[in-house]
């Protein structure tokens, strides 16, 4: 039953692809709208992969767009080894650290945008009194102090839909440096909630 | 580290609802690259005015201005490459009768009657040699075929 279920998904997998390419093959023969299709049927991956490095869902949709622009003109270098998912995928990841890279550098310029940004964030950072979303919060300003690559990395190793090698070769890094690294990020954040769990602590004690 | 997959896993799910509620953005996208391309020719093409107009009065002004040294220059082109091109046909003209004597044991000069000595050569082969190369060829045409069917039976 099991081994069914797997040659299922595996065949529906080939499927994809193969349509995948066919689209592909398609655009490269100057059908825009094969290409029209094939980024309404990528756009809600994208978006959700650059989503959580964006601080906006207008900044995500932005670079999703630009994702879509790289995707075509690179288009023609696509050589089928790898799955076209895993390929945008890799552009995605590219163009997402160059963007966070870009949104940095620009903070770091002006130091009254960067407040202005802080404070008008989507996601609401105000003070509550529920433990999961206040370790939501914590979580989430911890990861904006990871470096883009790492940012990333975590992102795509909990992303339900990847493996490790996709997740290895989308970072373009080999299986066992990617698990080094995720190891290093996940401990790295364990000990930054702890010390800033132990930090409340004191504050608390010290207010009381 | 469970708070860390809640976490990811909650945002997630927040971010797939977010998708959901985009726009498609095929048709955008293809309206931007249909633009970039026609921004891109446009450039292009006024690179290569720009170029053809500044290149063509040199040019005509060269060729007035240089007309002696410039036909002295074509000349010398000229008989290089009639010489090198000799020179190859020459090279590739021997090669050929080389090759082909040494196959077939036939000793000619380049062009002169070649054809007919190796016509009288092999009219006076005896029956067994014949014999010996229709066999051969047929055992090659069989396996030929074999080797064709195999494949296409892999396929």
């Amino acid at each position: 039953m099991r081994q069914k279920s797997k040659e299922n998904k595996k065949t529906r997998k080939q499927g994809v692809l193969t349509q995948d390419v066919a689209a592909i093959q398609k655009v490269l023969g100057g059908d825009v709208r094969a290409y029209a299709a094939l980024v309404n049927k990528y756009q809600s991956m994208v978006f959700v992969l650059v989503r959580g490095v964006c601080r906006s869902a207008e900044d995500a949709q932005e670079v999703t767009q630009d994702v879509f622009l790289k995707v075509y003109q690179q288009l023609h270098t696509y050589k089928g080894n790898a799955s076209f998912r895993t390929w945008l995928y890799r552009i995605a990841y590219n163009t997402a650290i160059s963007s966070i890279r870009k949104t940095q550098s620009l903070e770091r310029r002006s130091e009254a945008y960067a407040q202005d940004v802080l404070h008008t964030t989507d996601r609401a950072e105000e003070e509550t009194d529920d433990p999961r979303v206040a370790q939501q919060d914590k979580l989430r300003s911890l990861l904006e102090t990871l470096p883009p690559q790492d940012r990333m990395l975590i992102e795509l190793y909990y992303y339900k839909e990847l493996k490790m090698d996709d997740v290895a070769t989308i970072c373009g890094l080999t299986q066992s440096n990617a698990k080094v690294r995720i190891f290093r990020i996940r401990q790295k954040l364990q000990e930054a909630m702890t010390a800033k769990e132990a930090v409340t602590a004191e504050e608390d004690i010290t207010a009381t | 580290m469970d708070a860390l997959r809640d976490f990811f896993e909650e945002e997630q799910r927040r971010n797939m609802e977010e998708a959901a509620g985009m726009p498609l953005l095929g048709m955008r996208v293809t309206e931007l690259i249909a633009k970039q391309e026609a921004a891109r020719k446009k450039t292009h093409r006024i690179w290569w005015l720009t170029g053809g107009a500044g290149f063509l009065p040199v040019a005509v002004f060269a060729a007035v201005y240089f007309r002696g040294q410039l036909a002295e220059a074509f000349r010398w082109v000229e008989t290089v490459v009639s010489q090198t091109t000799g020179e190859v046909a020459g090279f590739i003209e021997n090669m050929k009768y080389a090759l082909i004597s040494r196959a077939s044991g036939i000793s000619a000069s380049a062009g002169q009657g070649f054809m007919e000595k190796a016509t009288s050569e092999i009219s006076g082969w005896p029956v067994q040699v014949w014999y010996m190369i229709f066999l051969a060829a047929g055992v090659g045409l069989l396996l030929g075929a074999d080797h064709l069917v195999r494949r296409r039976k892999s396929v």
